[in-house]
């Protein structure tokens, strides 16, 4: 085949300028640590990219969701815990008021101290966790809890999603919990008919309160088992989620992360071309009849 | 002698156009003259140069053509893509996904705490970012495509040029080859011209008989015939936006509108601007009506905090076309975070989170391309799509690049001048030339001896 002049200049350009682009491409790689900086680098594995890192963001919003249904749950069971060692306080005051050792004016302390409960009972029925009042069911607004023990809220639970697909109740609806709009027992009323027990010497009745007063605790440590098993939820969801995100980011890095040591290699390798393509370049242009003529 | 000379003076002429584009090596053609019957047979008289030859490979022409339209079409095509990805953006890059991942992420936020003013606020600020992100993306990518107009004309009248100038070269070979000879050198320039035409637009060559180069496109369509170059304009097309589509109009007027099936770089502008960059924007737009669409759909069901049902979270879209464009917050609820419904009852206000919820959901519902995709994953797959438009793109036009450039090293290898082979040329002639002085010299000292026979 003729060589001619044009030809051999167009080639060395055209050598030079491919080893320059593979370096190039290497280069921007390794700047980058990934192996997909453009859509059109690989079409399929950049999709693939952009679902992982939207499930990534997904799995965040998630955890904090999550986090919020814990906080609400973890209040909720701290108030339940203080209703049932209130409880058990009025048991211990009912089995004292219900024996002969103790004489009126005694009574008439005890009762005092369980119309302190009851108000304290209010109180906890109107914990408020940012701004909303969690056993008020959605009327979340305004206090669950009348002074006079009279529910204002409804029976809904406000449910969260903790994970992809996964929701979880994060409330309760404190009209079960503490009255008896669900069938149960209701402790203001129990307390209430224990404090006017001990103020009358009724010990029929105090009998009767302690009955109540079982009933009720029995309702209480139910919910709060319920809240227990709420919270074993979302901690799981968050160990779920955990999993997930763990095998999202592999998945990602497979697909887009760079092997810094075959990039390197690679690298080298194109270094290595170039520079050889370089110097023998002007080797061939040296080559002339005319140097002998 | 003068024979001799004029091979040293063609091989000069070489040497001098060795980096000239499109230049063909020509040769001195010699032929021994016509012998004299002497008394003992045929006696040579000579040489005679009979002409003067271009070196070139026919066949080899129109392969170079089409391989020069095809790496044209491949090229423009990557150029402007490659403008379009950079808007569309990859992973945290992305603004379209990252804007309605935010969104969506307000939702949820919502759902956590219906009553909450700042999360209803969030709500109402990603979604009015929502849109105007879409809509700056639309316009960009709109844009880009708008913008092609410009290119189309540029590319549009260096093809005319071209043309006209073939078409005066056609005249003027005619008129030198009438005479006797080759014109070629015109030649070279026309065909230089016909691959510079052919880049550009993809064009069949003809030759005719009279020397005439005649030109036409790749799917029928005269651009130049004899003498007649063919006038190309550009003419909107209102069922494409008003946007320009070219249109040749043929010596005889006849009327071919090009679209983006034709080659060279007219047809990678046609081709990316109707297909890639028309699919991008018809995408977005068709997630933006669904997402309006869908979000609408629940809301209306839901309570604001002021108990009144039945607005729209973003304005009604009616059409998908522009729908990406289009993408606000209606007017019901803007600027009021009180409006915004995340209560699926009235009387369980404001605790009641199941709109908000629903909403929320959406975001990992597959309700796009036929139930098969969420909102993401369909955006992620027209992005894909883009990107694998661009990708085959830049394979064609490394491809057609290597393809011509292998070609043009097998024209150079017929056609292209080599330095040292003329110079070998030159000093061939110049011996020639020498010896046949020296046959002069020798004639002439027998003459002068046969006048000094006294």
């Amino acid at each position: 085949m003729r060589v001619t002049d044009q030809q051999m200049f167009s080639t060395l350009t055209w050598r030079i300028n491919r080893n320059w682009e593979r370096l190039e491409k290497v280069q921007d790689q390794i700047a980058s640590g990934q192996k997909i900086n453009k859509p059109s680098d690989d079409p399929v594995s950049s999709a693939r990219t952009g679902i992982l890192d939207e499930t990534l963001s997904r799995l965040d919003d998630m955890d904090r969701t999550a986090d919020k249904a814990s906080g609400f749950l973890e209040a909720t069971e701290g108030a339940l815990g203080q209703v049932s060692d209130l409880l058990i306080r009025a048991r211990e005051l009912a089995v004292q008021g219900a024996s002969d050792g103790y004489d009126a004016q005694d009574r008439d302390d005890m009762a005092i101290e369980v119309r302190a409960m009851f108000d304290q009972l209010v109180a906890l029925g109107n914990l408020d966790v940012n701004g909303r009042y969690v056993f008020a069911g959605f009327l979340s607004d305004q206090p669950a809890f009348q002074a006079d023990g009279t529910y204002n809220g409804d029976s809904n639970e406000l449910e969260l999603r903790v994970s992809p697909g996964l929701q979880v109740k994060a409330t309760l609806a404190g009209g079960q919990v503490f009255g008896a709009a669900g069938g149960g027992t209701d402790i203001f009323a129990v307390l209430d008919g224990l404090a006017t027990a001990l103020e009358t010497d009724n010990t029929a009745n105090i009998q009767n309160a302690l009955d109540g007063l079982d009933t009720s605790l029995t309702q209480i440590n139910s919910a709060r088992s319920l809240v227990g098993s709420r919270l074993d939820s979302v901690q799981l969801a968050k160990g779920w989620n955990d999993r997930l995100r763990t095998g999202a980011k592999t998945q990602r890095a497979d697909v887009r992360d760079l092997d810094l040591g075959k990039a390197s290699m690679e690298l080298a390798m194109a270094q290595q071309a170039l520079q050889a393509t370089l110097a023998s370049t002007p080797r061939m242009m040296a080559q002339s009849l005319l140097n002998y003529l | 002698m003068m024979t001799h000379r004029l091979s040293g003076d063609v091989a000069s002429h070489n040497i001098s156009n060795a980096t000239t584009p499109g230049y063909s090596r020509q040769r001195a053609d010699l032929q021994a003259r016509q012998p004299w019957l002497s008394m003992v047979g045929p006696m040579g008289t000579g040489v005679k140069a009979v002409g003067i030859d271009r070196i070139q490979d026919g066949l080899l022409f129109q392969r170079l053509m089409d391989a020069g339209s095809d790496s044209g079409f491949g090229s423009s095509k990557v150029a402007v893509l490659q403008a379009a990805q950079t808007v569309v953006g990859i992973g945290d890059d992305d603004p379209v996904a990252a804007s309605m991942n935010s969104f969506f992420q307000a939702m949820e936020d919502l759902s956590a705490n219906p009553s909450g003013m700042a999360e209803r606020q969030q709500v109402l600020d990603k979604a009015a970012q929502l849109g105007t992100t879409m809509a700056q993306v639309r316009d960009e990518l709109d844009g880009i495509r708008k913008d092609l107009d410009a290119q189309l004309t540029g590319v549009v009248d260096e093809i005319q040029g071209r043309l006209d100038e073939i078409a005066v070269l056609n005249k003027e070979v005619r008129l030198t080859e009438a005479s006797g000879g080759q014109a070629n050198d015109l030649r070279d320039r026309r065909e230089l011209l016909a691959r510079e035409v052919a880049d550009r637009i993809g064009a069949k060559i003809f030759s005719d008989d009279d020397g005439n180069l005649n030109l036409m496109l790749n799917a029928g369509g005269t651009l130049v015939e004899g003498d007649t170059a063919s006038h190309l304009e550009l003419q909107p097309n209102p069922s494409n936006g008003g946007l320009l589509d070219p249109v040749v109009v043929s010596g005889a007027g006849v009327r071919t509108v090009l679209d983006s099936s034709i080659s060279g770089q007219l047809g990678g502008l046609l081709s990316s601007r109707d297909k890639e960059l028309a699919k991008s924007i018809l995408d977005l737009d068709t997630l933006a009506f669904e997402v309006a669409g869908q979000v609408n759909a629940i809301h209306q069901t839901g309570f604001g905090l002021d108990g009144v049902s039945g607005r729209n979270l973003f304005s009604n879209i009616a059409v998908v076309d522009g729908a990406a464009s289009n993408l606000t917050v209606d007017a019901a609820v803007l600027g009021q975070p009180d409006a915004v419904a995340a209560a699926q009852n009235a009387g369980a206000l404001p605790g009641d989170n199941r709109i908000a919820l629903a909403m929320a959901a959406l975001a990992q519902s597959d309700t796009m391309s036929g139930g098969t995709r969420t909102f993401s994953e369909y955006l992620l797959a027209s992005e894909s799509d883009l990107g694998a438009g661009l990708q085959n793109a830049q394979r064609d036009a490394q491809l057609h690049a290597d393809r011509l450039s292998q070609l043009s090293s097998m024209r150079e290898s017929v056609s292209g001048v080599s330095i040292d082979e003329e110079m070998v040329e030159l000093t061939k002639a110049q011996r020639a030339f020498e010896a046949a002085a020296k046959v002069i010299k020798t004639g002439d000292e027998l003459l002068e001896t046969i006048m000094g026979l006294k």
